[in-house]
């Protein structure tokens, strides 16, 4: 196996992926808050409050920059002219690889995020599976979509 | 042929029994709950009415139902009240398939499903609920002539996407039948008692139960109970006991039913595989849509030294809901596995050794059992202390078992096949062909990347059945299988460049 797949994805992913960890956060912020006024309210045990903010802290530390950080470190793919190979995952690492001869079709899609981000994802799809590379630059993604599909094309008219 | 045709007037029969089967459950909720207030003479109209408007329906439906081969389309024209015509085109049709229910064989026909390539839309099938034998063929016959014709012309046309056809170049006179495979009684007994299906059975006398929920009365039931506990557990446990082994009666009967005359034959590229008592089903499969080969052991056949056979296909459920999985051989000797296959799927080799997981992957297996059990287990020993405690015995089993499978676990490849293998209590044996495979995964969680291990997997069809996975392979082996799919493309760059 000759080493990792060479290209990453766009460093903007990682404004993206906090803003969905900001959501996160804010969700479970109201949570946290609740026990809080639950605790004071009804005179539970205060050492509990502290544990509880450093806890948010930790979270937040975990969801802003810790899991962006090394989800977009492992996040790696590689066109090439026979075969798409795709890297990915936090704790597991988990290599994919698909013979360019099987994919059926590729899809490259934007939501409002992405758009103000200039990003978009890129999803190959084979009889079986689909794949998805989030998270890249617009024409890079553009190119990408037009390349496999041509690519894609060639692979077939061989076999 | 191109004169509109009727189905055989026992259709409207047919019909009108399962439209009264469908009916049943609600009219008798109808005329049991229904309002009381009103006369009896309700009770008999209503039900009266719906059996007379299905009667009729029924047998306007057939009127209108009539159907033509004319110009390389089956065209269908039916409708009660909204006529509604589909034509299909014969090479969007994806297999022919005949059954015989039970009013079928009492008038000597059969049934025709047509399976189409939209079974993404729904409709994905026609249904021609009663033809003669005959006729039933002559319509095979013209749509794998008419597909031959098609193919000819399309010779190009990519083998391997799931909507392939196959091409049949010899006339159905001159095809080759022979049977591959065949069960005798004694053995489609041994398939009924070994099988797993008596869960099943328990499962559906439930749902049957439940349909009755409003017209239970609760009540007595539940003085029924008091007095079942009075007379002490044991003889409530007898009364499980006699329902499980009724269920597993039920089963055998079943399964019975189902395997009986099971036969396998290859005619030209395709597998038709025959089976049924008093249903008789009869499935054809282009060998061509044949995505891999599966081969299951549970426990008590691999001690008995059996396993079944399924192929994976890809297309529709022609099967009866076994979506993707058609069953070859439900109980084959695993010698003869091989000669099996190669005679019906030459493609395939099956007889080659596993290669087996490293060593320091053995405690891996051994403790995965653990993860999930040994927290409950322990709770539940504390708290039913002193007896209790003989729950922790469970603990070694399990982890017996683990290891069990670790022994099972393994992994072939061949230039043009990879097989992987796994599971104890149901041994399953995957077997995909390189062109066959759509894409493979090699992944390592932080713990296997400690010990240079890795899981390898691979998918030939959407869902879990067509998905092979090993997990704790040496790192070099996951690299090597990795490799092996890509290697072709690397040689085929080569000659490309």
């Amino acid at each position: 196996m000759n080493g990792e797949p060479r290209k990453r994805i766009s460093e903007r992913a990682l404004s993206v992926w906090r803003i969905y960890g900001m959501i996160g956060l804010a969700v479970s912020f109201a949570a946290f808050a609740a026990v809080i006024v639950l605790i004071i309210i009804f005179d539970g045990p205060k050492w509990i409050i502290p544990i509880l903010i450093l806890l948010f802290i930790g979270e937040g530390y975990l969801f802003l920059f810790f899991i962006p950080r090394l989800r977009w470190r492992r996040w790696r793919y590689e066109v090439r002219e026979q075969e798409i190979e795709i890297q990915q995952g936090l704790f597991t690492v988990r290599r994919t690889l698909i013979p360019m001869i099987r994919v059926q079709h590729v899809d490259s899609k934007q939501g409002p995020l992405f758009k103000k981000y200039k990003l978009a994802s890129v999803t190959i799809s084979t009889a079986a599976t689909v794949h998805e590379i989030p998270a890249l630059d617009e024409e890079e993604a553009e190119e990408l979509r037009y390349s496999i599909s041509r690519l894609a094309r060639v692979a077939y008219d061989d076999v | 042929m191109s004169e509109k045709k009727r189905l055989h007037p026992i259709s409207v029969i047919v019909n009108i029994v399962k439209q009264l089967k469908d009916a049943f459950f609600p009219l008798l909720l109808l005329v049991i709950v229904g309002n009381r207030t009103i006369s009896m003479m309700w009770d008999i109209a209503v039900p009266s009415a719906v059996v007379m408007y299905t009667i009729v329906i029924g047998i306007v439906s057939w009127l209108r139902f009539t159907y033509r081969l004319e110009e390389g389309e089956l065209r269908i024209e039916h409708g009660v009240f909204v006529r509604k015509k589909r034509y299909i085109p014969f090479e969007r049709i994806q297999g022919v398939s005949i059954s015989e229910g039970f009013l079928q064989r009492l008038a000597g026909v059969v049934k025709v499903n047509i399976e189409t390539a939209g079974n993404q839309l729904g409709e994905a099938e026609v249904v021609l609920t009663a033809v003669t034998r005959e006729e039933a063929e002559r319509i095979q016959r013209w749509i794998r002539k008419a597909k031959e014709m098609i193919n000819d012309e399309m010779m190009l046309l990519d083998e391997n996407t799931a909507s392939s056809f196959v091409s049949i170049h010899q006339p159905l006179q001159e095809e080759a039948k022979n049977i591959i495979f065949s069960m005798s009684f004694w053995e489609v007994f041994q398939v009924a008692v070994t099988s797993g299906g008596a869960l099943s059975v328990i499962a559906a006398i439930f749902l049957f139960i439940s349909q009755f929920d409003d017209l239970i009365p609760y009540e007595m039931l539940y003085k029924d109970a008091q007095t079942m506990f009075a007379h002490g557990l044991f003889d409530t446990m007898m009364a499980v006991l006699l329902i499980f082994i009724a269920a597993y009666m039920i089963s055998i009967i079943q399964n019975m039913l189902r395997y009986a005359f099971f036969t396998v034959e290859k005619i030209d590229e395709d597998i038709v595989i025959s089976r049924g008592l008093l249903e008789r089903r009869k499935v054809t499969t282009p060998v061509a849509r044949v995505q891999g080969i599966v081969i299951k052991e549970n426990m008590i056949r691999r001690w008995l030294g059996y396993a079944s056979v399924y192929i994976i296909h890809a297309g529709g459920a022609l099967d009866g809901g076994h979506h993707g999985s058609i069953i070859l051989c439900p109980l084959i000797k695993k010698e003869r596995i091989a000669s099996v296959i190669s005679s019906c799927l030459p493609e395939y080799s099956i007889h080659h050794e596993f290669n087996a997981l490293p060593k320091r992957a053995c405690i891996r297996y051994t403790a995965r059992p653990l993860y999930v059990l040994i927290l409950p287990v322990c709770i539940a020993a504390y708290f039913l202390r002193p007896w209790g405690l003989l729950l922790l015995l469970w603990l070694p089993i399990v982890s017996y078992f683990g290891y069990l499978s670790y022994k099972a676990a393994g992994w072939a490849i061949s230039p043009h096949q990879l097989a992987l293998r796994s599971g104890f209590f149901n041994m399953k044996a995957m077997y995909m062909l390189k062109n066959r495979i759509q894409s493979m995964e090699a992944s390592s969680t932080w713990f296997q990347k400690r010990k240079h291990l890795g899981t390898i997997a691979a998918t030939v069809m959407p869902g879990i059945g067509a998905r092979g996975e090993v997990a704790d392979l040496d790192q070099e082996d996951v690299k090597t299988i990795y490799a092996w799919l890509k290697r072709t493309n690397e040689a085929s760059k080569v000659s490309s460049d």
